[in-house]
């Protein structure tokens, strides 16, 4: 063989080499094109409900607290908050929702608060303790209250928030964004004035709250309520029944409202003292067969049973 | 030829003091200004090229240069801090990137940058193992760093305190090392990274220890009520943070008060460069806004006007030199007169001698010039390191 048939055959090794190359590599750009979605990381159930709302099946949406038994409690693995720095954008509730926010690393760019346009409407948990270390500068650790979604007011502001981020930095896909929040708004103030409407109808009556977690909900539906530390599998003993007695006697009140369905011993003998126990649900987590709004659909139809009595 | 050559080299070599002097003062002479010149551009090169990949910076007011350098290669033993509260307010205005950079702290001699994770997109910094930072108390090390401090993913490196005396300011913590980076001939690679958080656990801005409500022993407790509990100071906060302790980690104070010295900003486009530039002039606060390679720029002008300067004084005594040589050779034939009338009478032609004593002036040239050039070699491989000692 010539040293020219030897050249020609390498040359046409190398060009078959390089058409391979191209082929391969034009077929991997693609399909990064046609998977190239914005990935949106959401830090609760009912920015999830808006995000999937808002983005469809044009984001990439993620909720990695979603089996968590305790989503409020819920303390990343460093892998999801390597994955959660590849985000475009992560949205939190703020509000002192996020304690997990203080001990990870993400970059302010990709963070977008979604309840900092609202600061002056948000409501401390009433939970303040202070430490100090001596007798100097002591350090308070005052807590907002987190369940911003319970007012739909509130809850259609974050929506907002969240809309403006992903127009602003997806303005490819700001006709259906824009649609989607349009049709979620008005969904959720509709609901909100059916709650304004039910709640003025009795703006005398008191309840009594299981759990100090429904701030939002009692200052946008102006119902008088005051709070107890109860879960709903607590069993209702002497003590419980002494402070309940107390309770009456003082806010003259016949409703409990509950996060969860109550012990069915405990709401017998709630029924035996007058007291009605409902269940409006703070929808903390993902409620199974249902979405945030059913619940707060729900949540409508519950108190319509105290309001509308 | 060849023989006038061996002749010429053998006298050379026989009066090795008197050729070494000379060689030894001709490659200086030669070797000052190309070596100068060496020297600034690989300078100019080096720092503007850091320049460029930073499009602005924003730090307290004073010293341009020196949130430049602070900046870029992580000096900041004078910089003024400002609070966290401006990286939140420039993200806001969604203008571009905004990356904090903490530089208060040291691993022995390698600057602690508290930073944020976006830090290495934005370098295109890439890792030769691990990861960038995700958990508080986790650290990324530059290739250098790694390599002095001998340490691998998944071993811990220590904050230095602030100074000798500084026995009641920072805490020393220990952070684990979840990444190394490679090399990329940059301040990164002599860079500790860590979150901007973890630098504010070294200052004691934020901190964990036991419940103080409930774990704590009474004997610790100053006083304690239902709203308030003063503990002792003589509870201990933890110096490693532990997925076990890590939930006890809180802020004492507002994270928007706590102290960042710069702020890297990279702006979406030149418009919006432009734009924050411009919100930066009105501002009445203790804050600027400086672009990199301007300052670099103005500095490198300094430079090259002293480098001028000193060209000047190197062809000035270059000449002088020369001048000295010339007078060095022409005393020397004068003195070698028996020397040369030996040559002739054993039969040397003039013209033999003449190239005999030529040879001696080229061969001296000759070296003088080989060393001046493996001098500007050796420049430019430890230009870097002398920019580094003797300019940043």
């Amino acid at each position: 063989m010539t040293m020219k048939k030897i050249s020609l055959l390498v040359l046409c090794l190398f060009s078959l080499m390089a058409c391979k190359n191209d082929k391969k590599t034009s077929e991997t750009e693609q399909a990064m094109i046609t998977s190239k979605k914005p990935v949106v990381y959401v830090s609760n159930y009912p920015l999830y409900y808006f995000a999937e709302r808002i983005g469809g099946n044009d984001v990439d949406l993620r909720f990695p607290m979603q089996d968590s038994k305790s989503i409020a409690n819920w303390q990343p693995q460093s892998d999801t908050v390597v994955n959660m720095q590849a985000a475009d954008v992560v949205f939190i509730n703020g509000a002192s929702y996020e304690k997990w926010l203080t001990s990870i690393s993400l970059p302010e760019s990709i963070l977008v608060n979604t309840t900092k346009n609202v600061e002056e409407d948000l409501l401390d948990s009433g939970h303040v303790f202070t430490h100090s270390h001596g007798e100097g500068g002591a350090h308070e650790h005052k807590e907002m209250a987190s369940t911003t979604w319970l007012d739909l007011a509130l809850a259609n502001k974050q929506a907002e928030a969240m809309a403006t981020y992903l127009l602003s930095k997806f303005p490819e896909k700001k006709a259906v964004f824009k649609a989607n929040f349009d049709k979620l708004s008005e969904d959720l103030l509709e609901l909100d004035s059916k709650f304004k409407a039910v709640a003025n109808k009795k703006p005398n009556l008191s309840v009594v709250f299981s759990h100090p977690v429904y701030q939002y909900f009692e200052d946008a539906y102006e119902i008088n309520g005051r709070s107890l530390h109860w879960e709903p599998d607590y069993q209702l003993n002497h003590k419980n029944a002494h402070e309940i007695k107390h309770l009456v006697a003082d806010k003259k009140f016949n409703y409990l409202i509950w996060e969860g369905e109550p012990l069915e011993e405990t709401r017998a003998k709630l029924e035996k003292m007058n007291i009605e126990s409902i269940v409006v649900n703070p929808i903390y987590s993902v409620p199974e067969n249902s979405n945030y709004f059913k619940e707060m659909e729900n949540n409508l139809k519950q108190l319509q049973l105290i309001y509308e009595e | 030829m060849k023989h006038q050559l061996f002749l010429a080299w053998k006298y050379l070599q026989y009066h090795w003091v008197k050729t070494t002097i000379l060689i030894l003062s001709i490659a200086f002479i030669l070797f000052i200004p190309l070596g100068l010149n060496t020297l600034s551009d690989k300078g100019s090169k080096d720092l503007m090229a850091r320049a460029k990949s930073t499009p602005l910076l924003i730090g307290a007011k004073g010293s341009e240069t020196e949130l430049a350098l602070s900046g870029l290669y992580f000096k900041s033993n004078s910089l003024e801090a400002i609070p966290f509260k401006t990286v939140t307010e420039i993200s806001n205005t969604n203008l571009g990137e905004v990356i904090p950079l903490n530089l208060e702290y040291y691993v022995k001699e390698f600057p602690i940058v508290g930073t944020a994770s976006s830090y290495f997109k934005f370098r295109d910094a890439n890792f030769k193992s691990g990861r960038a930072m995700a958990i508080l108390g986790e650290c990324v090390l530059g290739s250098k760093a790694a390599e002095v401090l001998g340490i691998k993913v998944g071993e811990s490196v220590i904050s230095s305190p602030k100074s000798a005396f500084d026995v009641s300011g920072s805490y020393p913590l220990k952070m684990t090392v979840v990444g190394i980076l490679n090399a990329t001939n940059t301040a990164d690679d002599e860079a500790v990274f860590t979150d901007v958080k973890t630098t504010w656990v070294i200052s004691g801005f934020a901190h964990g220890h036991d419940n103080v409500t409930e774990t704590t022993a009474d004997s610790l407790l100053l006083s304690k009520t239902k709203e308030n509990a003063i503990a002792s100071p003589a509870v201990l906060t933890y110096n490693e943070i532990t997925p076990e302790n890590i939930s006890s980690f809180h802020f004492h104070g507002n994270p928007d008060a706590f102290p960042v010295q710069a702020i890297v900003v990279n702006p979406n486009s030149k418009k919006d460069g432009l734009i924050l530039r411009g919100r930066f002039e009105n501002r009445t606060d203790n804050l600027q806004i400086v672009v990199p390679t301007t300052v670099m720029q103005e500095l490198l002008d300094t430079v090259v006007s002293v480098k001028n300067l000193l060209l000047l004084a190197a062809i000035s005594i270059g000449l002088a030199t020369l001048v000295i040589v010339t007078l060095v050779f022409s005393l020397s034939i004068k003195l070698r007169s028996g020397e040369i009338h030996t040559m002739k009478r054993i039969g040397s032609s003039k013209s033999a001698i003449t190239n005999i004593l030529g040879l001696e002036v080229v061969l001296t040239l000759a070296l003088s010039l080989v060393l001046a050039v493996v001098l500007v070699l050796l420049l430019n491989v430890f230009g870097p390191y002398l920019i580094k000692i003797f300019i940043l």
